[in-house]
C-alpha cells in the first residue's frame, strides 16, 4: 500500500460509499417491499418521507462515487514518483494491471448511470404528483451494485498496491513506430492514416454539435422534421462513433501536436503531466458532452410515463444544451491550441 | 374552483380506536365564495378542512383545486400549491412565540426569496390595516388574545392567497375583535379570495355565500 493523502482519502471515500450503500440498499430494498406498486393517498406522506432520506443519502453517496473518478486519477498520479521507471500514470497502471484496467473500465461506467439516475430524480423531484418514485427506487438497486463493485475494486487496488517492481516507461510502449495495439488503426488506414482520421474527428464532432442545437432552436426542428426519438437515436448514433473517432485522434495526433512531442503518443502524458495544463478539462468536457447524449437517452427510456412528457422534455432540452455547451468547448479549445501550437 | 369526491378520513384504522372523522364527503366550492362550515365539536369540521388546505390527507377520495388533482401531489408540491394559493387562520393563531409581529407576518414570504427590504413593507402595510401599526415589533407574548388573531390574519394575507382557510377563528378573541375580523374576511371575499371557515359562529352566517352543516362526518 503506498500511503499519501490521496490514498487516505480514496480509502475514505470507498470505505464510506460501501458502508452508506449497504445502507442505502437495504432501505431501498425495504420501501420497495413495504409499498405496493400503487400508494394510496393517506400513504403517500409516510412514503415520500421514507423516499426522501434514501434519496437524499443516494445522492450523497452517488455523488461522492462520482468524483472517486476524476479523483482516481489524481491518486494514479500520486503513485508516479513512488514507482520505479514510472514516468507517467502509465508506469503505474503496469503494477496490478487487471485491476487498474478493471477500475478505469468499471468508473466511468459507473459515472454514467449514477449521473442518469440524478437527472431521472430530479425529473421526477419536479413533477408535483413524483410519479418516478417507484422506477427510480428500482434504477437504484442496481446502482448500488455497481457501488459495491466499484468502492471494492478501489479498496482491494488500494491496500495490494505495492511499489515493489521496475516498470517501463510510457515511451516503449506508446512511441514505437509499428506499435502492436489494436488501438493503433495504422493497420488498417496506413501510414497516412493521420489526415483522413483528423478530417473524421473534425466531420463527427461538428455534425454532432450541429444536430444538438438544430434539436435546441425552432428553426433547426422546421429543418430537420424528425421524432424526438427519431433525432435522439441519430445524435446517440453519432456519438457512439465519436467515441472511438476521438480517442484514437488524440493518441495519434491531437496529445502528440499539444504536448510538441510528436512521437508521444500517451494520454496519460496529455492529462497529467502538465504540458498542456488544461487537457483534463479539455477531455473532461468531452465526456461530460458525450455522456449527455446517453443521459438523454436514459431519461426517455425512464421517465417515459404519461404524466412526465412536459417535465422530461424540459430536463432533456437542459442536458441537450449541456451536451452542446462542452462538446462545443471541448472542440474550440483543441483547435484553439492547435493553432497556437 | 375547489371540488372534493367522495372524502373520507380515518383515524387509527383496522384498530379498537377507528373513527371515521369525515365520511363520503362531496363538495364543490365556487371561486370567490364564502363558505361556512358548521356543526357540533368532533363533527369533522376541523378535518375536513385540513384536508381541503393540504394539510392532511384523506384516506380515500380525491381533492381539486383549480382542475388540479391535489391529492396526488408530493408533499413539497403541496407545500408549494400552500405557500402561493393558500392562507390559513388557526383557532390558536399559531404564531412563533420569539418573532415580533412583522416577522411572524412576513414570515410566509421567506421560502419565497422575498428579499427582507420587502418583506417588512408588506408586513408592515398589513399590520397597519389591523389596526396594529403601534405593535410592530412586539411579540405574541406582548399581544391580547385579539391582537394575536389579527396578526395571524395578516400573516394569512402576506402571500395574497386565492384561498383564506380559517378554523373557529373567533373562539378565541372578544366580541369586538370578531366583528372586525368578520369585516376583515368579508373585504377579503370582496378582493377576490376565496374565504371557508369552519365556526360555530352564527354572525358569520349572515355574510356566507353558501352553509354546510356537518354531523358525524357527514352533510346534513
Amino acid at each position: 500500500m503506498i500511503l499519501n493523502i490521496y490514498t487516505i482519502i480514496m480509502l475514505f471515500i470507498a470505505v464510506v460509499s460501501l458502508s452508506l450503500g449497504g445502507f442505502l440498499l437495504s432501505a431501498t430494498l425495504k420501501t420497495i417491499l413495504s409499498f405496493g406498486t400503487s400508494v394510496s393517498s393517506e400513504l403517500k406522506t409516510k412514503y415520500e418521507q421514507k423516499g426522501y432520506l434514501i434519496f437524499l443519502l443516494a445522492c450523497i453517496v452517488i455523488f461522492i462515487r462520482m468524483l472517486a473518478w476524476p479523483w482516481f486519477y489524481f491518486m494514479l498520479q500520486s503513485f508516479v514518483i513512488e514507482i520505479p521507471g514510472a514516468m507517467c500514470i502509465f508506469g503505474v497502471t503496469q503494477i496490478l494491471p487487471v485491476t487498474v484496467t478493471f477500475l478505469q473500465i468499471i468508473k466511468p461506467i459507473s459515472f454514467f448511470f449514477m449521473g442518469g439516475w440524478i437527472f431521472c430524480y430530479y425529473v421526477d423531484k419536479a413533477h408535483p404528483t413524483t410519479p418516478l418514485t417507484r422506477k427510480i427506487l428500482l434504477f437504484l438497486l442496481p446502482l448500488c451494485g455497481l457501488l459495491f463493485i466499484d468502492s471494492g475494486a478501489d479498496i482491494y487496488y488500494i491496500l495490494f498496491m505495492k511499489p515493489l517492481i521496475s516498470v517501463s516507461c510510457c515511451a516503449t510502449f506508446f512511441d514505437v513506430p509499428l506499435r502492436p495495439s489494436a488501438m493503433i488503426p495504422q493497420a488498417v488506414f496506413g501510414k497516412n492514416f493521420d489526415t483522413p482520421l483528423f478530417i473524421l474527428y473534425y466531420s463527427i464532432n461538428i455534425i454532432l454539435i450541429i444536430l444538438l442545437f438544430l434539436k435546441l432552436s425552432e428553426k433547426g426542428k422546421l429543418l430537420m422534421p424528425l421524432s424526438d426519438k427519431i433525432f435522439l437515436y441519430i445524435q446517440s448514433g453519432i456519438g457512439l462513433i465519436a467515441i472511438p473517432v476521438t480517442i484514437l485522434s488524440f493518441i495519434e495526433i491531437i496529445a502528440p501536436k499539444l504536448m510538441q512531442l510528436p512521437f508521444h503518443h500517451c494520454l496519460y502524458c496529455f492529462i497529467g503531466n502538465g504540458m498542456v495544463p488544461d487537457a483534463p478539462l479539455i477531455l473532461g468536457l468531452f465526456i461530460i458532452g458525450l455522456f449527455s447524449i446517453g443521459w438523454m437517452n436514459i431519461l426517455c427510456l425512464i421517465c417515459k410515463n404519461s404524466k412526465t412528457p412536459q417535465v422530461t422534455e424540459i430536463f432533456v432540452a437542459r442536458i441537450n444544451s449541456l451536451s452542446a455547451f462542452c462538446l462545443l468547448a471541448s472542440l474550440i479549445m483543441v483547435t484553439i491550441h492547435l493553432v497556437l501550437t | 374552483m375547489i371540488r372534493a369526491e367522495r372524502l373520507c378520513k380515518t383515524y387509527g384504522a383496522h384498530t379498537k380506536h377507528e373513527i371515521h372523522a369525515v365520511k363520503e364527503i362531496n363538495l364543490t366550492i365556487a371561486k370567490n365564495s364564502f363558505v361556512v362550515l358548521k356543526g357540533p365539536s368532533g363533527s369533522g369540521k376541523t378535518t375536513l378542512l385540513n384536508i381541503i388546505g393540504t394539510l392532511d390527507r384523506p384516506t380515500t377520495g380525491n381533492v381539486y383545486i383549480d382542475g388540479e388533482e391535489i391529492t396526488a401531489f408530493s408533499d413539497i408540491a403541496l407545500s408549494v400549491l400552500r405557500r402561493k394559493k393558500i392562507g390559513f387562520i388557526f383557532q390558536d393563531f399559531n404564531l412563533i412565540p420569539r418573532l415580533s409581529g412583522w416577522e411572524n407576518v412576513s414570515y410566509p414570504l421567506i421560502p419565497m426569496g422575498i428579499p427582507l427590504k420587502e418583506r417588512f413593507t408588506r408586513a408592515q402595510s398589513l399590520l397597519k390595516i389591523m389596526d396594529l401599526g403601534d405593535r410592530m415589533t412586539h411579540t405574541p407574548e406582548e399581544l391580547s388574545g385579539g391582537q394575536q388573531q389579527r396578526v395571524a390574519i395578516a400573516r394569512a394575507m402576506v402571500n395574497n392567497p386565492e384561498i383564506i382557510i380559517a378554523d373557529e377563528p373567533t373562539s378565541n378573541i372578544d366580541e369586538e375583535t370578531s366583528i372586525k375580523l368578520l369585516n376583515t374576511l368579508n373585504e377579503l371575499k370582496h378582493k377576490g379570495a376565496t374565504i371557508i371557515v369552519a365556526t360555530h359562529d352564527p354572525r358569520f352566517n349572515k355574510i356566507a355565500d353558501e352553509t354546510f352543516t356537518m354531523k358525524d362526518g357527514r352533510f346534513q
